[in-house]
C-alpha cells in the first residue's frame, strides 16, 4: 500500500522537473544578417554608429540603473526605419536584442542571442509583441504597460531597457540630424 | 512535556513502524544538507552586501579541488605590436585586463587606435586603455584572422573562403592586394610577455560567490556533486510524504480509539 502511494509522489515530483532549453549564439552572425535582410530587402544601408556624449550617457545611466558598458552603438537606418542592435544583461550574461523603432515607435523587438540559463520566454512572440507600438514619454519611460512573465524577471526588465535605449537613441539621431540641417 | 506511557502513540502496524525508522533517518541525514544548504542561500542572497564576489578564496586546498594551477597556461597572440593573452577565460591586452568569455578568440587587429579582438562571430573594439567601445556581430562567420591590409582585415570564412572586413565601413570586401596564407593562432607561452599578469593570477582565480554558489548545487564535487544535491531535494520530498503518512495514519488510528 505504501509502495503504491510512494510510486504517486515520485511521479508527481519528476513532473516538477523541467528542461530548460538554451538559446545559443553560434549562428550570430547568420542571425543578423537575416534580420536586416528582413526589415530592408536587399538594400541593407551601411551600418552607422551613436557615440554615447555625456548627455546621453546620462540619460543610459537612468535608464540601465548602472554605468553602461560600451562607448558606442551601432544601427542601420534607411532615413524612415531605424535597426538598433543592443546588448544587456540578464542576470549574469548578455543578450542580444534587435530593435526596430520608425516614427518613435517600436515595430519589433527581437531577441537575436540568449545566453542566459533562464528567462528564454522573452524570445517568444507573445511576449515580444508588446512592445509594438511602444514609444516613451518625456521621463524615457515606456507609455504602454509590458506584461511581465514569472521566473522571467531579470530578462524582462532587460528587454525593456534595451526597448527604451532604441527609443532614446533614435530620438537623439533624429535631433542631430535636424540640428545638421 | 512528559507523556504517559498511556499517552504514547506506539503503531501497530509493521510498515508504519518501518515508515518512522525511515523518516528518522533521512531527517538525520537531511538536517546536515539543510544547514549547509540555508546558510550558503542566506548569503548568496545577500551577495551584494556581502561583496561575495570580490572576495578571493586563498585556502591551498579548495584551491586544488578547483584545479587551479599554481603556473597556468598563457595563450598569446601577436599582431601589430599589440599582445592578446588569454589566461583560462580570462583575456588580457597587453597587461590590461579585458574580459572574461567562453568565446574561443581568433585574432586581433589595430585600426585608428582601436583593438579589435574577434571571436567566430563578435568583434570587441577596445581603446588602448581597455575601455570597451562596442561589441558588433560579424557581417559573417568567421574561422581565422589574417593581416590588415590598410583598412582591411583578412579572414577566413566559416564552411570555406577568404574575405576581406572593412573595419571604416564594417562590410566585407576584398582587400585590394593579394592575400596572405598566415592566419593568427594562439601559441602557449612559458615566458608570458607580460609576467604581471600571472602574477597573484591563483588567488584572484575562485571568488567566494562562485564557491558558496558551488557547494549550494553541489558542483564543488563537479557532476556527481550535482546528482548528489538531486537526490538529496528527492530525499527532502520523500521526507514531507512519510511525515504526512504517519501523521495521517497516527490521527486516523487516535479518532478510531475515541470512537
Amino acid at each position: 500500500m505504501f509502495g503504491g502511494r510512494f510510486l504517486v509522489l515520485l511521479v508527481c515530483a519528476g513532473f516538477l522537473i523541467v528542461p530548460t532549453p538554451l538559446f545559443a549564439n553560434d549562428n550570430l552572425a547568420d542571425e543578423q544578417s537575416s534580420y536586416l535582410g528582413r526589415v530592408f530587402g536587399s538594400a541593407v544601408p551601411l551600418p552607422k554608429t551613436l557615440w554615447l556624449k555625456e548627455d546621453l550617457k546620462e540619460q543610459v545611466v537612468d535608464i540601465l540603473q548602472h554605468t553602461p558598458g560600451f562607448l558606442r552603438a551601432r544601427y542601420w537606418s534607411d532615413g524612415t526605419t531605424y535597426v538598433w542592435v543592443l546588448d544587456e544583461i540578464g542576470k549574469t550574461q548578455a543578450i542580444t536584442f534587435a530593435v526596430r523603432v520608425a516614427a518613435d515607435r517600436i515595430e519589433e523587438l527581437d531577441v537575436l542571442a540568449f545566453r542566459e540559463s533562464r528567462g528564454w520566454e522573452i524570445k517568444h512572440d507573445f511576449y515580444t509583441e508588446q512592445f509594438i507600438g511602444v514609444g516613451v514619454n518625456d521621463d524615457l519611460n515606456l507609455d504602454k504597460p509590458i506584461d511581465g512573465i514569472t521566473g522571467a524577471t531579470l530578462s524582462v526588465r532587460a528587454s525593456k531597457k534595451v526597448a527604451q535605449m532604441a527609443l532614446l537613441f533614435t530620438r537623439y539621431v533624429h535631433k542631430d540630424i535636424a540640428l545638421a540641417q | 512535556m512528559n507523556l504517559r506511557n498511556s499517552d504514547r502513540w506506539v503503531p501497530r502496524r509493521r510498515s508504519t513502524r518501518n515508515l518512522i525508522k525511515a523518516h528518522s533517518l533521512i531527517g538525520l541525514f537531511s538536517a546536515a544538507l539543510v544547514v549547509v544548504l540555508v546558510i550558503t542561500g542566506w548569503a548568496l542572497n545577500h551577495n551584494d552586501g556581502l561583496a561575495l564576489g570580490a572576495r578571493h578564496i586563498k585556502n591551498d586546498w579548495i584551491l586544488d579541488l578547483y584545479r587551479i594551477s599554481e603556473k597556468p597556461g598563457v595563450q598569446e597572440i601577436s599582431s601589430q605590436g599589440l599582445v592578446l593573452a588569454t589566461i583560462d577565460d580570462a583575456v588580457f591586452l597587453d597587461a590590461i585586463f579585458l574580459l572574461s568569455t567562453d568565446d574561443t578568440l581568433l585574432g586581433i587587429a589595430s585600426y585608428n587606435d582601436v583593438a579589435h579582438v574577434f571571436s567566430s562571430s563578435l568583434v570587441r573594439m577596445y581603446t588602448e586603455q581597455g575601455e570597451l567601445i562596442e561589441t558588433a556581430i560579424l557581417p559573417a562567420t568567421i574561422s581565422a584572422v589574417g593581416a590588415l591590409i590598410d583598412s582591411t582585415l583578412v579572414l577566413e570564412l566559416e564552411g570555406g573562403g577568404i574575405t576581406g572586413l572593412s573595419l571604416v565601413s564594417f562590410q566585407l570586401e576584398l582587400p585590394s592586394t593579394s592575400l596572405p596564407t598566415r592566419w593568427q593562432a594562439f601559441a602557449k607561452r612559458d615566458n608570458p610577455s607580460y609576467p604581471s599578469i600571472v602574477a597573484g593570477w591563483r588567488e584572484r582565480r575562485l571568488t567566494l560567490e562562485q564557491a558558496l554558489l558551488d557547494i549550494h548545487s553541489g558542483r564543488i564535487f563537479g557532476s556527481i556533486g550535482v546528482w548528489l544535491v538531486d537526490l538529496f531535494g528527492l530525499l527532502l520530498l520523500v521526507l514531507a510524504s512519510t511525515g504526512l503518512i504517519v501523521r495521517f495514519r497516527r490521527r486516523r488510528r487516535r479518532s478510531h480509539q475515541i470512537r
